[in-house]
């Protein structure tokens, strides 16, 4: 398989973005500085724009080799007015985009894809997962439902709007070592999903013969970039599936490698997610020797708060316009 | 000081949006079901903060935009989002002459679409610029001036003192640095003044404080920049009010060369003060959000856009 020289990805959507985050190295004293962030003194400079936050999540993936590049965008978002106008600011040109994913059927991950679509102007491809489609709806703790909600990703609308449905439940390669992690199996104990009871709150789906089942997301694919001697960067939209699940499918796809990476959300922050899991998680991203950790959009202060107690040297707090990036031997 | 019957500050602008943070005990917030069957649309965050708050003594509710983020979209898009009319509006006020406070300003003053008071430290117009080893911006707030502000609709009150604003409700006013370990050198910033310049002391900075019959003080302090300590020593000072009920706002701790022990003295003084609503927002980082969730685990209110806080009534 391919491998990427290296790979820079951009966070152009996230839940929060805060100026006040340096420049750094990561992990802290490994001599990589491989972290920059739209800072002070860009928010500052009259002429310039400053980004926003919402909550939803999109990164752009950069994969280059020799003197090719491939550009993935992960997400897009909840609104796609954010995403075109943090686009805009972080001068990123939409038509460039080769290849869209789509990590699940919730909005604040396909919500931008029809403006992203029309910002792009030609067709995209768009891999997701086939049942990302499939209607789905919320009934809250206290007692209100949301009606379905993911009307917008039918993929007969994406394909109105310049989109090309690719859906695939295995592993796709995207070029230069860039590789959809394909369904994700559920074995990581702690992340198992608990039992179903019908009617209590939660996520709904409908699936394709028309049985009503617990929503337990088994749509939501990862991205993994496999870079040539440094391993894996490894991206989750929101991790229903766990973040370590999909960090083993990672590896169960490109190989044995290092993680040098993982990054996305983590699915921490649900009220309902037991509060033992943030630890568990810690636990399992440290035996896996992962070195740059950055929880983002779904993962809550409470993985924050212990992955800055626990393992400080490896942890990296996102926020909108960060930069990272990943290469050998760089000079 | 006076009272008011009961007070709502609503989260109109801040760095950070999470709809998975439930609803507590006179904190409501924009939900999943806000997010993801949206009526009027979904909240915006980015790195600036705005509060709107309505006083409400008897029959009579004063509403106050305190600060407006840090560029047009998000402040006047959020009010929409919530339902707000910001025509509602009676004063405005700015915190400090600081792009992330006053930078929607201009839209706001638009939405609100009348003449609207907007009370301000005179030091707030200076010049001010950064110069750093790696970089100096000239002039970055040349964007706020009395004039661009009049223009704009707003009689400007340009006041160093504290100001009462509604029944209860007051600017801190200048505000003296209390406590040793918020002593701050200024470190790359600097000012013109009389044709001089200076190091930025950011002596416009001021806070509002509210006091809620039965309650206490509520302290809003949008970037803590005297030392939120200090901030809310100066209300009780100012007021006369011994009990210290909130304190939201920036904490002014989020920068990478904030000492550890910093952060930690400011959690451990706020415990003593026995604060009962603690929101460290804005610029005051994670480490600071951890250290207060850790050390005063009750107290501690996580903020998103678009939450509503209410205090008294």
């Amino acid at each position: 398989m391919f491998e990427a020289d290296s790979v820079t990805v951009t966070v152009l959507v996230e839940n929060q973005v805060d100026m006040l985050l340096a420049d750094q190295e990561s992990p802290v004293g490994s001599g990589d500085h491989c972290v920059t962030r739209y800072g002070l003194i860009e928010h500052f400079d009259p002429q310039l724009v400053p980004p926003q936050a919402e909550n939803g999540i999109s990164l752009l993936v950069e994969a280059r080799r020799g003197r090719h590049t491939t550009r993935v965008l992960f997400d897009v978002g909840l609104t796609g007015s954010v995403l075109a106008h943090n686009m805009k600011v972080l001068g990123v040109d939409p038509a460039s985009i080769d290849h869209l994913v789509v990590s699940h059927g919730h909005p604040d991950h396909f919500g931008g894809i029809h403006r992203f679509l029309e910002l792009a102007g030609r067709p995209i491809p768009v891999a997701t997962h086939g049942d990302a489609e499939l209607p789905r709806y919320a009934l809250m703790a206290d007692g209100r439902a949301s009606s379905v909600y993911n009307a917008a990703f039918a993929f007969s609308a994406v394909e109105r709007s310049g989109g090309i449905p690719v859906l695939s439940r295995e592993s796709l390669d995207l070029g230069w070592g860039v590789h959809t992690t394909g369904e994700i199996p559920r074995q990581v104990p702690f992340e198992k999903p608990p039992p179903f009871l019908r009617g209590a709150p939660g996520l709904y789906q409908v699936s394709a013969d028309g049985e009503l089942r617990r929503d337990d997301v088994m749509d939501e694919l990862g991205l993994v970039i496999d870079v040539k001697d440094v391993g894996l960067v490894v991206l989750t939209g929101c991790a229903h599936a766990g973040v370590i699940n999909t960090i083993d499918q990672a590896r169960a796809v490109c190989g044995e490698k290092p993680i040098r990476a993982v990054m996305g959300g983590f699915h921490l922050g649900f009220p309902t997610t037991p509060a033992e899991n943030v630890a568990l998680t810690a636990e399992a991203l440290k035996e896996r020797d992962v070195a740059t950790v950055m929880p983002m959009h779904c993962s809550g202060l409470r993985t924050h708060a212990h992955l800055t107690g626990s393992r400080p040297e490896n942890y990296l707090q996102p926020s909108v316009g960060t930069v990272l990036h990943f290469e050998a031997n760089r000079a | 000081m006076q009272t008011c019957d009961a007070l709502s500050v609503t989260v109109l602008v801040d760095n950070y949006i999470d709809m998975l943070v439930p609803d507590g005990p006179g904190i409501r917030r924009q939900g999943m079901p806000e997010h993801f069957a949206p009526r009027r649309g979904t909240p915006l965050a980015e790195n600036g903060i705005s509060f709107l708050l309505r006083a409400t003594t008897g029959s009579r509710t004063t509403t106050i935009l305190f600060d407006a983020g840090m560029s047009p979209i998000p402040v006047v898009h959020n009010a929409q989002v919530l339902g707000i009319d910001l025509t509602d509006v009676d004063q405005v006020v700015l915190s400090h002459g600081h792009p992330d406070h006053f930078g929607g300003i201009y839209a706001a003053l638009a939405a609100i679409g009348r003449p609207v008071p907007l009370t301000i430290h005179p030091s707030a117009f200076r010049p001010r610029f950064i110069a750093r080893p790696d970089v100096v911006m000239p002039y970055f707030n040349m964007q706020l001036s009395e004039r661009a502000l009049q223009d704009a609709g707003a009689g400007v009150v340009a006041v160093r003192t504290p100001l009462e604003l509604a029944p209860g409700v007051t600017t801190s006013g200048q505000i003296p640095t209390l406590v040793d370990f918020e002593e701050e050198v200024p470190s790359g910033r600097f000012c013109i003044h009389d044709g001089q310049v200076e190091p930025d002391p950011i002596e416009d900075y001021l806070s509002l404080i509210v006091n809620v019959r039965d309650l206490g003080l509520i302290v809003l302090d949008p970037c803590g920049h005297a030392g939120v300590i200090s901030s809310v020593l100066h209300a009780r000072q100012l007021s006369g009010v011994e009990r210290i009920h909130a304190l939201m706002g920036g904490f002014h701790l989020g920068h990478a060369g904030i000492s550890q022990e910093k952060v930690d003295k400011t959690a451990a003084a706020l415990a003593e003060l026995a604060v009962a609503h603690i929101s460290p927002m804005h610029c005051s980082g994670f480490r600071t959000q951890r250290a207060i969730s850790e050390r005063c685990p009750d107290s501690f209110k996580l903020m998103t856009v678009g939450a509503v806080v209410t205090f008294g009534g």
